[in-house]
């Protein structure tokens, strides 16, 4: 335990003491050394993650090897594993008899938790910061090498992005899981505005801001909610209880249920008004967390800031709003797992709203032309594979699908920025193609990830992506599993569009730029290392059998799986309690299923790559002959302007409202209140002496009023 | 009663004198002054220096003493009745306090010297009575927290008041600033008459001078069931707390507040704006816990009223400051009038003083902890505040809020910890600010003044407007103007108050243990030591009054 709290405090203070090195002396001494600071502390984060995972890995087979002897009860879940590790007391109220236990204790801890999701997510969060952060190193600078403006001010923010990650992902309890939750969302505000002269950045950023403001509303609210209902924050805590109550009626391991309902809400708390209140508020419990995830994950209808981030930084691209930071909501549907799994309602709605984003988010991708935009739009319907992976229940897919996403689709954003970096700022596909010869190791990575993003067979997320279809197409929804295939077919074909349309073909560059290059070591290296994750990834998530399986010797549901298993038991315990075909973890069989994938992927592939190469006619065509419909996907659906309309102008002058009552109404009753001591002197005697007959009166009024007040009282 | 004063007259060991060293420290700084001022043709930096030294030196003292543990001592006290003064670790920790404060000012007065101003000349010319006058104010706030004796408090009480109006006057071609000064001064002398008035009935009708005596003799009056005295007794105490309430700028003994923070020189409105409330909280929170805690079931409804009638002055001051502070566009004054909100807060927490507690005897009130960590946080905002307020000032000349506009580019750090340390102003967790007023607050809602709560909680809801202001006109507003040139020191004393700011509010659970610790330190000397001494020696008279000993049994009129 110490061990693990070591480490785990470790981990995110490492990134902050570099961001905070590098704010207090980059802009004077370090300059443009500043990236050896974060790089040092965030490659010093990795390692100490990959000590976690060890550690945890142990853990786990020292539990598996004493089931052996024991009886199996006391093996599941290694305890120390699901205990929130306390750090310190963050807020100490005094003991109140009123209430349970809990908050004598201290009711809002400082705590981390370390599991089998926490390390996933770390080492998934600190392998790409890693190397993005690499390749920032060469991103950020000019031509001849030279540190851009804001250099230490880019890495700085980025060490503080890493951190406040970091503890989203450590937090053992719903407060510290929410100031992560907006440290996050800090950061990515301050980075996407990095080129904040640029006025599309600044509003970009802001935009990013009020959108997750928004979803953040309804995520505080479901954590009042959650502390109104449970009296407490731990994460656990919370669980136990939940699934305690949905368990209660398939009865087993009530006393234990009933003692820990008695020790957080105190002795006198009734067991069965507990439950009642439990299953009356946890839908809406559920979905008040979902609008966190819906806001930070950029699903719609709060996706419309994603798109516009992309005026960041590459670099952030790909880290903040492609790799880690949008994956915060699945992370926080999976953690909360069991709490969905409770409320039929909400995990349909989980479901619905990723199916729709998966889908729509993967058409408006057919028709953009700025590659990052493109990638964007892919990094929107990617995650609505993952909320529809959660919402029929498979979340340890869609976990397994967050992980391999990160890797090929920051090793696409890399991609594009290394493009955008040889083409002087240039990102508009129209504007250029045929760049394979001119910069090789950028193509082939780019291939490779893109492949992945396709779905091409044995890939990375080929596994994952087959996974949450197969799993949508048993749950009781099979709609799902086709809007799946459906859009697997749209994502091989957006993705080579842009990638024939970019490399292949004849050599041409936009105007100015005589010759494309490559971005050098430091961001060939992370570009590589990003490929083979791409392709290599996904075999956690596989295991090898002799005959059977697809091409006869693969089988999902790899040590990956078995690794998470322990994290969302209870919620698999649930959904199976719901008698429904809530079957996700059977992801044996439907092998016909992924050799009907691996054929749309290739159809995808194969038709984007012919229509964009041989026949670059044909498209438009079919862009004009669809006419409005065409516009209306261009046009992202006009959801930006709707919005316009139907929110920001009202509150427009609504706050122009608000400015002129400010103005005119409260500003002229101060004056008068302001002035009443200078009138009242006014009247004794006129001129500067007269406020300070003013004053006296005042005060000697005051005076006799209290006096009076200390003799009778009010009454 | 003179006649045994006189024959009892001794000299203090040198033992006892000790006691009093980080007192003398600071006498001794003035003394260093003058002395220095004679050898070096008045040179400003030597005066400097050395009020520098002497803050530290006086500091060091204390620290030491505090840190040392040494029992308390009540001093000067012919036969063994009233202390005149205390060294305690209460006292202590104040003058550490003030040091540290001390240090800041002259911090900023050194480098305002540099400025290119009008307030910079005198800054020149007149360094030596500038100090002498300074450490003389931090000399008497010291003295209002060494002692539980009616006459030294009065002492101190002037002591600290008289240089205050000459250092607020500094500004000597300023109009404002003698304007200032002359209001300071008016205000000064009537609240003086009134506290010297409550305090002479006090005197009158117990006879003795010491605050810990007068609480036995209440209560001993109490409990023989004496009903007559008790509202003569709520108006002599009250009276004899206006004194104090002056200094804090309670309203309705505010009105030389916003005068004097504006016309005097910004190293001079600092200074007032923390030591003067510290001190002066510090002096009410001594005599209030002497008087009420010196016997263990004192009659908390003798002063029912007395503890509303403060708990509404706590609601007026919060109130008037912040609705005033709201539409000010001068930025001395604006944190002039959220000091005077800021000291509503901190009395509010005083109110509850007598409302008993099941924390047990020797424990702190939580009111207290509450306000010593309310203090503590407070001088660190302000610190802060004004240091970026004078820095803006050198180098545009101007107080106005609009002087501020575009500070996120002309010093993005300024701005950046100037925001931080406005939002903690406000209370904004997880911010210094947000933990001391929620824990004051948390102190006055279990005191069971609900509604004080209330009023306090609308009151964060206007102060945020008038500060968010300020960060408004720092970050959306830009008009050009040319950047800050801000000394490198004052922007890491502005970075180390931010960093103390967030410190207080990110590791709150572990800052609230040591407040607690510390305040039940600072408490337990006023509760179990200076009283169970006094309860011995006054214990015959205390316990059966208006019998034999008709010396010091009171008669009641």
């Amino acid at each position: 335990m110490e061990n693990l709290k070591t480490l785990a405090i470790l981990i995110p203070i490492l990134p902050l003491l570099g961001m905070l090195l590098v704010g207090a002396v980059g802009l004077r001494f370090l300059k443009d050394k500043s990236h050896w600071l974060v790089i040092t502390g965030v490659g010093g984060s990795l390692v100490l993650a990959c000590l976690i995972l060890g550690d945890v890995v142990s853990r786990v087979s020292r539990d598996e090897a004493a089931s052996h002897v024991a009886n199996a009860e006391s093996a599941v879940g290694s305890a120390a594993l699901s205990k929130s590790i306390p750090i310190y007391d963050w807020f100490v109220v005094e003991a109140d008899p009123a209430h349970g236990a809990m908050q004598s204790a201290g009711w809002l801890q400082m705590t981390f938790r370390v599991d089998q999701l926490t390390c996933v997510m770390l080492m998934t969060v600190l392998a790409v910061s890693f190397m993005v952060v690499l390749y920032s190193k060469g991103y950020m600078r000019d031509h001849h090498g030279h540190a851009e403006r804001g250099y230490e001010r880019f890495f700085a923010f980025l060490g503080l992005f890493v951190f406040s990650m970091c503890m989203l992902v450590l937090a053992g309890n719903f407060l510290v899981l929410y100031l992560g939750w907006e440290l996050v969302g800090l950061s990515s505000y301050l980075l996407i505005g990095h080129y904040y002269q640029k006025p599309e950045a600044a509003l970009a950023a802001r935009k990013a801001f009020i959108v997750n403001r928004i979803g953040d509303f309804g995520f505080a609210l479901g954590i009042w909610l959650i502390y109104l209902t449970f009296r407490t924050l731990d994460h656990q805590t919370v669980f136990d209880l939940v699934a305690g109550v949905f368990n209660y009626d398939a009865g087993h391991n009530h006393q234990a249920f009933e003692s820990l309902v008695h020790t957080t809400l105190g002795a006198q708390a009734s067991v069965m008004d507990f439950k009642v209140l439990v299953e009356s508020r946890i839908t809406w419990i559920a979905l008040l967390l979902f609008c966190g995830a819906m806001g930070k994950s950029a699903q719609f209808p709060l996706h419309v800031w994603l798109p516009d981030a992309m005026e960041g930084p590459t670099p952030v691209s790909a880290l903040i709003h492609a790799a880690t930071m949008v994956t915060a909501g699945v992370y926080l549907v999976a953690r909360c797992s069991v709490i969905f799994a409770s409320s039929e309602i909400a995990m349909w709605f989980v479901a619905a709203i990723g199916a729709a984003t998966a889908f729509f988010a993967a058409t408006i991708a057919m028709t953009q032309f700025d590659m990052k935009r493109i990638l964007a739009y892919s990094t929107l319907s990617q995650l609505g594979y993952m909320f529809m992976g959660l919402g029929v229940g498979a979340f340890d897919s869609s976990v397994f699908h967050l992980y391999t996403h990160a890797f090929f689709k920051a090793c696409l954003f890399l991609g594009a920025g290394s493009v955008m970096h040889a083409m002087g700022g240039v990102i508009d596909i129209r504007r250029f193609s045929g760049l394979r010869k001119q910069m090789p190791v950028t193509h082939l990575t780019f291939l490779i990830a893109s492949l992945a993003l396709a779905g091409f067979p044995l890939l990375s997320a080929f596994w994952s992506k087959d996974e949450i279809i197969h799993a949508a197409f048993q749950s009781n929804v099979p709609m799902f599993g086709w809007i799946g295939l459906v859009t697997a077919l749209l994502t091989a074909f957006y993705t080579f569009r842009m990638v024939a349309m970019a490399f292949w073909g004849p050599l041409r560059l936009p105007q100015g730029v005589e010759h494309a290059h490559e971005g050098g070591i430091w961001m060939n290296g992370p570009l590589v290392f990003l490929s083979i994750g791409a392709v290599l990834a996904g075999y956690v998530g596989v295991h090898f059998v002799s005959g059977g399986g697809f091409l006869g010797v693969f089988q999902p549901d790899g040590v990956f799986h078995e690794f998470l298993a322990p994290v969302i038991a209870s919620a698999k315990g649930i959904l199976a309690g719901h008698g429904a075909e809530h079957a996700g973890a059977a992801h044996a069989g439907g092998h016909g299923l992924m050799y009907a994938s691996s054929g749309i992927a290739i159809l995808g592939i194969l038709s984007a790559s012919y229509l964009y190469l041989k026949r670059p006619t044909i498209p438009w065509a079919i862009a004009a002959a669809s006419g409005s419909l065409y516009r209306l996907v261009y046009n992202k659906y006009y959801v930006d302007e709707i919005y316009d309309a139907v929110f920001v102008q009202p509150l427009r002058r609504m706050g122009r409202l608000c400015f002129a009552i400010d103005r005119n109404f409260i500003n002229a009753i101060l004056y008068v209140l302001g002035n009443i001591p200078r009138a009242i002197g006014f009247g004794v005697r006129s001129g500067q002496q007269g406020a300070m007959q003013g004053y006296a009166l005042g005060m000697v009024i005051g005076l006799v009023a209290l006096i009076w007040i200390v003799l009778n009282g009010i009454g | 009663m003179p006649q045994s004063m006189l024959a009892s007259m001794w000299m203090p060991s040198a033992e006892e004198l000790s006691q009093l060293a980080p007192l003398f420290a600071l006498v001794a700084t003035i003394v260093a002054l003058l002395l220095a001022a004679m050898f070096t043709n008045r040179n400003r930096n030597v005066a400097a220096s050395i009020v520098t030294l002497g803050a530290i030196g006086t500091g060091l003292l204390a620290w030491k003493r505090l840190q040392s543990g040494a029992p308390s001592w009540a001093g000067f006290d012919p036969n063994g009745m009233g202390p005149m003064l205390i060294s305690d670790t209460f006292s202590q920790f104040f003058i550490v306090l003030a040091c540290v404060f001390m240090l800041v000012v002259t911090a900023m007065w050194w480098l305002g010297q540099k400025s290119d101003l009008p307030d910079s000349e005198v800054h020149r010319m007149d360094a030596t009575e500038f100090f002498v006058l300074f450490v003389g104010s931090a000399f008497g706030m010291s003295l209002m927290v060494s002692t539980t004796n009616l006459l030294m408090i009065i002492l101190a009480v002037e002591m600290a008041s008289l240089p205050s109006y000459g250092i607020t006057a500094f500004r000597k071609k300023n109009r404002v600033a003698a304007e200032a000064s002359m209001k300071y001064v008016l205000f000064g002398a009537i609240t003086s008459a009134i506290m010297i008035y409550g305090a002479s009935l006090l005197y009158g009708y117990y006879q003795t001078l010491d605050l810990a005596t007068i609480g036995m003799k209440i209560a001993a009056d109490m409990q023989a069931g004496a009903t007559t005295g008790t509202l003569f007794l709520s108006v002599a105490v009250f009276a004899f707390m206006v004194g104090i309430a002056f200094k804090v700028s309670a309203v309705p003994f505010h009105f030389w507040c916003p005068d004097v923070f504006q016309g005097a020189s910004i190293e001079v409105t600092t200074w007032l704006s923390v030591a003067s409330k510290a001190a002066g909280l510090g002096l009410m929170l001594r005599v209030l816990s002497v008087i009420i805690c010196a016997p263990s079931a004192f009659p908390v409804e003798a002063f029912k009223y007395v503890s509303l009638a403060i708990a509404i002055m706590a609601a007026l001051t919060c109130t008037v400051g912040n609705l005033a502070a709201y539409r000010q566009m001068n930025l001395k004054r604006l944190l002039a009038y959220s000091s005077i909100a800021h000291a509503g807060y901190m009395l509010m927490a005083v109110a509850i003083l007598w409302s008993p507690t099941d924390a047990g005897i020797g424990a702190a009130h939580p009111a207290f902890s509450a306000i010593v960590s309310y203090i503590i946080v407070y001088l660190l905002m302000n610190a802060g505040a004004f240091f970026v307020v004078a820095m803006v000032y050198w180098s545009t000349g101007s107080e106005s809020i609009t002087a501020m506009n575009g500070l996120i580019r002309r010093s993005p750090m300024l701005a950046v910890c100037m925001a931080i340390i406005l939002f903690s102003l406000v209370g904004m967790p997880p911010l210094g600010g947000f933990m001391a007023k929620f824990y004051l607050l948390m102190a006055v809602w279990k005191g069971g003044l609900y509604w004080l709560v209330v009023i306090a909680v609308l009151n964060t809801l206007i102060s945020l407007y008038y500060y968010a202001r300020i960060v408004r006109a720092m970050i959306l507003t830009d008009d050009g103007l040319p950047e800050i040139s801000a000394p490198m020191s004052g922007q890491l004393i502005v970075a180390m108050c931010t960093i103390g700011i967030i410190l207080t509010g990110v590791l709150l659970g572990p800052m609230k243990e040591i407040a607690n610790n510390n305040a039940s330190n600072l408490y337990a000397v006023v509760k179990s030591d200076v009283a169970p001494r006094t309860a011995s020696a006054a214990g015959p008279s205390a316990a059966t009054p208006n019998t034999e000993n008709a010396d010091t049994a009171p008669t009641i009129p």
